[in-house]
């Protein structure tokens, strides 16, 4: 898929196929997804558990599980195929180096049994020919970017709070100034204080230094926040994909306009009620024919159960898979 | 009516003693929501299962319709277990999943003797099934909890609680393991059982936008106190403490164009080492005083449904 | 319940303990229909064939190749008699011979033999002679001159009864010089081996041998001899499922009969371990404070107990009352290995109690109302059924191994065979001459190998099915 609007594409996404091998048949965990990410912005990627996020993300850093196919489609890096690329120079000259990821960063993102400063070290020797005081020299810097004391690289991961340990997860994915971060969920488990603190400095990293971001997480509000354009994931379809204010301002897939409005907002705590998205999520394995939201969705058609719609644009940047827009 | 006078709850580990609760008063009256929001640790799961004498406070009492709840025996104390239950915020953890739907929702009635036959009991199951959206309860009543999402099984959880007709539910997180859609669907019942059967729930959460739908009043607890409680719309509207403030201001709006407020979150970047005696929060706090380092602040009323405990006020 | 059968079902681990215990359980519970030898350590069921005889089906081996079996039959007189008047038939198993006086008859009896030296040879025939002192009945095989049979002995000859039936027996596991003309002919440093030596000798390869009847009347009149048909028998060095021991005993038969109390010993040693692991563990895990304190230290006593020589020492004072007060030694055994190892059972099972314990969901139950006991029962035990099973198999082959040990070492068990006894004694004996006893020893050694994975993959399947939280990952 084309997309018009990417203007400066660093990392291209094009209708990407992830299926998992069960013993029945495949479950369809990324199923035609197409997006990118243009240099120096942020995409957010939303979607509920099971909706395939998490296999996009293992599937751009080929981490998948060994059930895990990718069926179609490609990743382009910088225009480079870098699924097809040797695996060994893809961990040497990809990852940290140009893509770095930033996790949840739970107590077993760091190995507890190493000290901050030595695990930092290892992500930069492995990658750059560097003496070990200019490489100290670098991790010193790097955490005081995130506003960790330098001091605290001689500690262990347990000694950290859990914002501390966030900041941490975020220098050591800066180490190498990588032209692309991916954040999975690297907020969810914080505070909320934290966590807005938390995304206040990526963001202002991120304006800063003027790297690309893929943030991907279940919250949408954060979204709202940080992003530039935003791409909604049901059921491992990609249901809309626009810029942000587009996508907030006027939704137009049924499913992004009731999560909308699943989600407390507090200035509007007295006008509404929350409202519930009837049903489940579908098996993955056997997805309903046509529209995968069909089901739950309010204004499905005779069509929306028959034919799957298709992902196409509808005004600026702004695309959506709904056989209720695509009519209009 | 339950009510928690001057909790005290200390956990000692080897060296240290964590005060996770330490002093703190709760009132929940007739019909009411009330919300219970903090950060991790910061006592509130604690109040939530001392209210229901599922932790021995050090200090303090527990009022249930007058009555100690901590010197209730047989019959008694009995009546209080059916008429006060509790939601956990993982449903897997909090059922065990061994056991047929039908059995985890059965259990209650069994222990209490609620039905008199078989048939009754399966008539209650059913209808409890069915009062929590789960249909065909049929179905459900007799799949495993490991077939069912997360959403579907904290249903049959607060379906295990409504079956025994309570009159006070504390409700740990309910929702925050659960998706975003499915959310509303489940906070809906907690509304609609205390709009039909006027049943008082303690609804504790690290959400606060969450409580601003649908808690009558809000307490902010910090660090095992209640920093600041009152009316949910005099608190949300008019935050005082500090926290609070920052409490509400870090909740992401989906709106991108009030981007601005997220990162204007006042909190100090480097936390001061804590002395012992002054307000807990002191050493995060933007506007921390002489007089919040010696000693800590006293809840006060600030007007009849707003109470804070900080020097500024 | 059907799931979690085809849950099971769908291990491989799982089929193969289920085939590995169901072949043991179905020799140890069929072995008296599997072998007439109930106890081989027995003198009555020794010799059942040569000692270190080979199993049978390892002939087919090229080293094997020749080793006789076990063989009984009966000779018959080859055909160039029936037309002399001298010997005929009396009816199917009697031969009526009839020499002239001063006249010898010889009767020649063939022995078709395939194989190569057997263990022993031995004749046995019934002989009526006539009631007269002058006569004389010599057997040879080959031109061995084996036994000299007359009424009026002079040793080497041996003595009959005239006029009546004489059971005859040649056998050369019992020749001396006082018996056989062959053997007091020999030199006298040589006469003592003549019974290992006669048998390669008289039947030194595949061949056939001829087995004379010389019958020789001194008298003056016609005389009438009466003879069975002589039947000949020998033990083999092939024999059986799987061959001998050192008293050429069934290995088999040993075999079945120590997967029978191996199994049995363990299963109930199991349960008692599990009976006491399992009160002790759930009442400190459950309880908690000072019970769980008491009965900690009480475990961790018996735990700090070092096993196998407390084990040795006990046995042996045991042994030696026991032969007084005469205790059932397997019984003393048992107690002592249940006794022993509880411990580690009780302190697993405390571990799980107490995790269980503080899981939410029982916290959960608490908060329904359920009482203790309700919660002990119907969620923490069952919740503990697939630690129970596991451990269960995890036991089985720790007694056995403990027992096999005890009865290797010879402080266990002697007077019947177990796996233990079996190795023991085998490698006591094996040598390069006997081939190793491979068929002695690797039956025991491989069953307990076999036993004990197949218990542990038993016990880990179990502990995955039946614990549904190990399950989901947690």
């Amino acid at each position: 898929m084309i997309f018009e609007e990417s203007t400066d594409n660093l990392l291209q996404v094009n209708s990407l196929k992830t299926y998992y091998k069960t013993k029945t048949g495949f479950v369809k965990a990324v199923d035609d997804v197409s997006l990118f990410v243009d240099r120096a912005k942020v995409l957010g990627v939303a979607g509920e558990s099971g909706c395939g996020k998490s296999t996009l993300v293992t599937t751009i850093f080929r981490v998948t599980p060994r059930n895990a196919q990718v069926m179609s489609g490609e990743v382009k890096y910088k225009g480079q195929d870098i699924l097809n690329m040797d695996l060994k120079v893809f961990r040497r000259d990809i990852v940290w180096k140009e893509i770095a990821y930033i996790p949840q960063a739970s107590m077993d993102v760091l190995d507890p049994v190493y000290k901050i400063k030595d695990q930092m070290l290892e992500t930069i020797l492995e990658h750059e020919d560097l003496s070990k005081a200019d490489a100290l020299e670098r991790i010193y810097k790097a955490l005081e970017n995130v506003g960790v004391p330098a001091e605290k690289a001689d500690m262990f991961p347990h000694e950290l709070s859990g914002g501390q340990r966030q900041r941490v997860v975020i220098a050591m994915a800066l180490l190498l100034s990588p032209s692309m971060i991916v954040s999975d969920e690297a907020t969810t488990a914080l505070d909320v204080i934290t966590q807005a603190k938390i995304l206040e400095l990526m963001k202002s990293l991120q304006e800063n230094r003027k790297f690309s971001m893929m943030f991907v997480t279940h919250d949408l509000s954060l979204l709202a926040n940080i992003s530039d354009s935003i791409a909604i994931m049901y059921a491992g379809k990609l249901v809309e994909f626009g810029d942000v204010e587009k996508v907030f301002g006027n939704p137009l897939h049924p499913y992004t306009q009731l999560l909308l409005k699943a989600i407390p907002d507090l200035r509007y705590r007295k006008q509404r009620r929350l409202v519930a998205i009837p049903g489940f999520p579908p098996d993955l394995e056997n997805p309903p024919k046509g529209c995968r939201f069909a089901p739950r969705c309010p204004l499905a058609m005779p069509i929306c159960r028959e034919v799957e719609p298709e992902f196409s644009r509808v005004e600026g940047f702004h695309y959506v898979a709904c056989h209720a827009v695509n009519k209009k | 009516m339950i009510e928690g006078k001057d909790l005290r709850v200390y956990f000692k580990t080897r060296d240290v003693e964590v005060r996770a609760l330490d002093g703190v008063s709760v009132a929940v009256k007739e019909k009411e929501i009330v919300g219970v929001v903090g950060e991790s640790g910061s006592g509130k799961t604690t109040l939530g299962r001392t209210l229901l004498n599922l932790q021995r406070p050090v200090g303090g009492e527990v009022l249930w319709n007058g009555k100690n709840v901590f010197k209730l025996r047989g019959r008694e104390e009995r009546e209080f277990r059916r008429r006060n239950q509790i939601i956990y915020q993982n449903p897997y953890e909090a059922i065990d999943i061994r056991l047929k739907v039908y059995d985890v929702i059965a259990e209650g009635i069994r222990v209490h003797r609620l039905a008199s036959n078989k048939e009754e009991e399966k008539e209650m199951v059913m209808n409890a099934l069915r009062d929590v959206g789960l249909n065909p309860e049929e179905e459900y009543a007799y799949s495993l909890p490991n077939q069912l999402s997360g959403g579907q099984l904290q249903r049959v959880a607060i379906a295990r609680a409504l079956v025994l007709n309570p009159t006070f539910i504390v409700a740990d997180e309910p929702v925050s393991m659960l998706d975003m859609s499915v959310r509303a669907g489940i906070l809906e019942i907690f509304q609609r059982q205390r709009e039909e059967k006027g049943t008082e729930i303690l609804m504790i959460t690290h959400d606060i936008s969450t409580l601003g739908y649908i808690a009558d009043r809000i307490y902010v607890m910090y660090q095992g106190k209640v920093i600041e409680h009152g009316s949910a719309d005099a608190l949300l509207e008019k935050p005082l403490h500090p926290y609070t403030q920052a409490l509400i201001t870090a909740v992401p709006i989906p709106d991108p164009s009030e981007r601005a407020k997220l990162f204007s979150v006042k909190i100090k970047e480097k936390e001061e080492e804590y002395n012992g005696k002054g307000c807990k929060y002191y050493p995060r706090c933007p506007f921390a005083m002489q007089s919040c380092r010696e000693k800590e602040p006293e809840l006060k009323g600030v007007s009849s449904d707003h109470y804070v405990a900080c020097y500024l006020y | 319940m059907n799931k979690l059968l085809r849950d099971l079902m769908s291990r491989k681990t799982f089929i193969f303990s289920v085939v590995v215990i169901g072949f043991f359980a179905v020799l140890a519970v069929a072995a008296p229909f599997l072998t007439p030898y109930n106890n081989p350590y027995r003198v009555g069921q020794q010799f059942v064939a040569a000692p270190y005889a080979v199993p049978a089906w390892a002939t087919v081996f090229p080293q094997y190749k020749n080793l006789p079996p076990d063989v009984r039959i009966t000779l018959t007189p080859s055909l160039a008699y029936e037309s002399s008047g001298e010997v005929s038939q009396l009816n199917s198993s009697t031969l009526k011979v009839t020499v002239p006086p001063g006249d010898t008859v010889n009767v020649t009896f063939p022995l078709r033999w395939n194989w190569s030296s057997p263990y022993d040879v031995r004749l046995s025939f019934t002989l009526v002679t006539p009631n007269t002192q002058y006569f004389q009945v010599n057997l040879f095989v080959r031109d061995f001159y084996l036994m000299s049979l007359s009424p009026l002995p002079i040793p080497p000859e041996v003595t009959v009864v005239p006029g009546k039936p004489n059971p005859v027996i040649f056998s050369t596991e019992l020749v001396n010089p006082g018996n056989s003309p062959y053997v007091a002919s020999l030199p006298v440093q040589d006469q003592s081996l003549a019974s290992l030596e006669l048998p390669k000798m008289l039947l030194p390869k595949p061949g056939t041998y001829n087995v004379t009847l010389s019958f020789v009347n001194t008298g003056k009149t016609t005389e009438m001899f009466l003879v069975t048909l002589p039947g000949y028998s020998s033990l083999g060095y092939a024999y059986g499922r799987l061959g001998t021991d050192d008293n050429g005993a069934s290995v088999f038969s040993e075999f079945v009969y120590g997967a029978r109390f191996d199994l049995y010993l363990s299963l109930v040693a199991s349960a008692i371990i599990i009976g006491i692991g399992l009160i002790i563990g759930l009442l400190a895990g459950y309880v908690g404070g000072f019970t769980d304190l008491t009965l900690n230290a009480f475990t961790d006593f018996f735990l700090l107990i070092p096993g196998l020589p407390l084990l040795i020492v006990l046995i042996s004072i045991f042994d030696i009352t026991g032969t007084i007060v005469n205790v059932n030694k397997a019984v003393l055994i048992l107690l002592i290995i249940s006794l022993l190892s509880w411990p580690g059972t009780a302190k697993i099972i405390r571990g799980q109690t107490l995790t269980l314990r503080n899981r939410t969901f029982v916290e959960a139950a608490r908060a329904l109302g359920e009482s203790r006991m309700r919660i002990l029962f119907k969620h923490i035990v069952p919740n503990l059924m697939g630690i129970l099973f596991a451990q269960l198999a995890y036991d089985v082959p720790g007694v056995i191994l403990a027992e096999s040990g005890l009865d290797f070492l010879g402080l266990g068990i002697t007077e019947f065979p177990t796996w233990g006894n079996m190795l023991g004694y085998a490698t006591n004996n094996v040598s390069f001459v006997n081939g190793f006893a491979w068929w002695w020893v690797l039956p025991p050694g491989l069953g307990i190998v076999f036993i004990s994975v197949a218990f542990y993959y038993f016990g880990t399947a179990m502990l995955d099915v039946l614990s549904p939280y190990k399950l989901r990952g947690e």
